[in-house]
């Protein structure tokens, strides 16, 4: 049983360059930011006035059903995760005849879910008495439990077995493919859907995130707001969307003749313990997850070709990541190359280190590094290589992937080629 | 602190003393991890603000908040997990702990269900959707299978268990409550196939089930589906292991249920002897089910199937045994 590997099969993103991993990957390796001035609602409601959004044109060719009874504009996680699950479910070529139901599963990581779409219908129908106002009000309800998003993929893509939801705060769409990883080879399911998404462009959650001083203020300047390693950085730009990974058990994959982009093959998660915002200085338990994540990989540090950084743009967070990469790599950090995702397709905390996994995919895939965008000015405690603003050519077999979330949480993957 | 996360933090304290964890020479911080099930946790500290803000204070309720509010305190770093599966989240947390654990993942896990179902949205939710009981009549409330008592009732509350592996906890020289011996979960909406395949798990043969610790809703739709699968596992005769729920005590306490199930069903097995359902009325009961009544059943008691069913179409169980020689 020990010997179940879980392999990606499949990949399904929808975020500000698009939908589908194609549009993903051309938009990442693009050097350039997706982030820009809010439209989706008045900004002059928020100080923070940019972020990164999916536009309603990238949404329109999906909109062919009713995809729920509130606006199918206004749910926009249950639409990032339909859009998504089925991209990555046709990308891996997968049928229902390939597994049986009951070994099909689901795990969604999210933050805040469809909870403040949810609620904030719910009260907009509240002085209503009438019995049909009664019924949309209790499937409002519903609606505001990421459960549901859940349950609704399971129904339309009849996965029945193992199905779940972790909420970690911002590490949440790294555990949620963790969480899957482990629910194939601790045998409980042969295939998974691992999911990360996030709706929070509105502004009760941009004002919550910029009350703790989180945000970037660069609202005269979005494509260079976020800017990760780089010294004139202030905070991030939350961004939006979903990632999908079709998650297989390698030999029924394999059985299959299914295309593998690679294996998930290490992931550990630990808790710091210390601050409900703020890391742990001498990064103890950051270290210890990543070492646990290679040991389970049976990876050694030099083998690290590639680290996918977390790296949000905020001025402690970046430097922070910067001596974790040290602390764990030791003299070989200083030629591995490193990225993050942030300056072009924003933070979009629960589903960000979905994402990541995406991008690791496509890099195992493509055997191209994307670039992290707007770094100008290099920071002396920022001193690794972080491939600038350029994406490059490089041979990439095992990837380290860091993924941090509030109340201190270190979610650590490994992937490596199959 | 929110409520959830301080109900949480009560329960995680109290399982930490009783268990013994953080007495010297015991067990490394980095080996303990948390594990627990919300239904609706951030939204408990919910209120809505029509001009501006939905979150008064959003970044301290957020889902995941319970696990700082928690592991901070306690100052505990293995791997921890918030699960949201509405009514069946304190089972999966303790599922996902039960795994955790056999894998080598961890030594020793808080496992558990937090929840408050009291705060504007969730209780007037529950209400809208038609699933809260309109009786007044607080003694014969939630009274679970049979009883047309048109619904749940709401309540409150978390429980954490200790789970260690059986070699740390007799190398410690500790109390052991029971076993966990399996534990599944499936979005099947019949019901049957968690129950099945748990028992399949354990290689347990289905007599052999001394009780199963259900979670009445008192929502008679919840309530059928459940029995039925019952009856699909267990049939209908003799041979169909005696069924009792607390939810007529505490209530439905959300994603706290499986949690305090799991601890009904520990103690089941710890004092060998299984507590009556009460409020269950047998002359109107379309349940059927073989409900234990008052005053309740001696023992023994080797095995406990601990059944969580909700309103989400999916099932999970544990399985739980009396440890020979185990319980000091």
């Amino acid at each position: 049983m020990m010997n179940r590997r879980a392999v990606v099969t499949g990949i399904g993103v929808i975020s500000s360059p698009g939908a589908g991993k194609d549009k993903y990957w051309s938009g990442i390796i693009s050097g350039r930011s997706f982030i820009r001035r809010i439209t989706r609602f008045d900004a002059s409601l928020t100080s923070v006035k940019i972020a990164s959004e999916i536009d309603d044109a990238i949404l329109q060719p999906f909109l062919t059903q009713a995809e729920s009874p509130v606006d199918s504009l206004e749910n926009r996680i249950l639409l990032y995760t339909a859009i998504a699950a089925r991209l990555a479910l046709n990308d891996s070529q997968i049928t229902t005849d390939d597994f049986q139901a009951e070994r099909g599963g689901i795990v969604l990581g999210t933050s805040t879910g469809p909870t403040p779409a949810a609620v904030t219908a719910f009260y907009r129908t509240k002085d209503r008495t009438e019995q049909k106002n009664r019924c949309d009000r209790s499937q409002l309800w519903m609606h505001g439990f990421p459960a549901y998003l859940v349950r609704s993929l399971s129904l339309e893509h009849g996965l029945r077995g193992y199905c779940n939801v972790v909420s970690t705060g911002c590490a949440a769409g790294a555990d949620a493919i963790g969480v899957a990883m482990e629910a194939i080879s601790w045998g409980l399911s042969d295939v998974m859907l691992a999911i990360g998404a996030e709706a929070p462009i509105e502004p009760s959650t941009i004002q919550a995130f910029d009350n703790i001083r989180a945000l970037s203020h660069c609202n005269d300047d979005p494509e260079h707001a976020s800017r990760p390693f780089d010294l004139k950085r202030d905070g991030f730009v939350i961004g939006e969307g979903a990632a999908v990974l079709v998650l297989e058990e390698k030999g029924q994959a394999l059985l299959r003749g299914a295309k593998i982009y690679g294996e998930i093959s290490g992931y550990t998660t630990t808790s710091d313990a210390h601050h409900m915002t703020a890391p742990r200085d001498d990064l103890a338990k950051a270290t210890l997850a990543a070492r646990r994540a290679l040991h389970q990989a049976g990876v050694a540090a030099e083998d690290v070709d590639y680290v996918s950084a977390h790296a949000t743009s905020t001025p402690i967070g970046d430097k922070l990541e910067t001596q974790l990469v040290k602390n764990v790599l030791g003299r070989a950090a200083y030629k591995v190359p490193i990225s993050s995702l942030k300056s072009i397709i924003g933070h979009s905390s629960g589903a960000a280190g979905a994402m990541q996994a995406a991008a690791n995919c496509l890099i195992l895939e493509n055997q191209v590094i994307f670039p992290t965008v707007n770094l100008e000015f290099p920071d002396p405690e920022c001193d690794l290589d972080y491939v600038p603003n350029k994406p490059r050519a490089a041979r990439v077999e095992c990837i380290l992937q860091q993924t941090f979330g509030f109340s201190g949480k270190n979610s650590l993957l490994v992937l490596s080629k199959a | 602190m929110d409520t959830v996360s301080l109900f949480a933090f009560i329960a995680a304290n109290e399982a930490v003393q009783s268990a013994g964890l953080f007495e010297p020479n015991e067990i490394e911080p980095d080996d303990i991890g948390f594990s627990i099930g919300l239904f609706s946790g951030a939204l408990s500290a919910t209120r809505y603000d029509p001009n501006f803000s939905l979150f008064t204070a959003a970044v301290t309720a957020y889902y995941g908040s319970v696990l700082g509010n928690v592991t901070i305190p306690l100052g505990i770093c293995g791997p921890s997990h918030t699960f949201l599966s509405l009514d069946l989240a304190g089972t999966d947390a303790i599922g996902y702990a039960y795994q955790i654990i056999r894998h080598g993942k961890a030594r020793v896990m808080l496992a558990g269900g937090s929840d408050s179902a009291f705060s504007e949205f969730v209780l007037s939710g529950f209400e809208e959707a038609g699933l809260l009981t309109r009786r007044e009549n607080p003694p014969h409330l939630g009274c679970g299978h049979g009883d047309d008592g048109g619904g749940a009732v709401p309540g409150e509350g978390a429980a954490i268990v200790v789970l260690e592996s059986l070699e740390s906890a007799r190398q410690r020289d500790r109390t052991i409550f029971a076993e966990v011996l399996g534990y599944a979960s499936h979005a099947d909406g019949s019901g049957a196939a968690a129950i099945a395949s748990v028992l399949q798990q354990a290689n347990i043969e289905r007599p052999r089930v001394d009780c199963i610790v259900a979670n009445t809703t008192g929502c008679a739709p919840v309530d059928y589906q459940q029995t039925r699968a019952f009856r699909r596992v267990f049939g209908s005769g003799a041979s169909h292991p005696p069924v009792t729920n607390i939810n007529w005590a505490v209530g439905h306490t959300c994603g706290a249920a499986g949690a305090m199930q799991a601890v009904a069903s520990a103690m089941i097995l710890k004092e060998q002897r299984i507590p009556a359902a009460m409020n269950y009325d047998r002359e109107h009961g379309p349940c059927c089910l073989n409900t234990v009544s008052p005053p309740g059943l001696p023992g023994p008691v080797q095995l406990v199937l601990q059944n969580s069913f909700g309103f989400s179409g999916k099932t999970s169980c544990l399985l739980l045994g009396r440890l020979e020689g185990g319980v000091g």
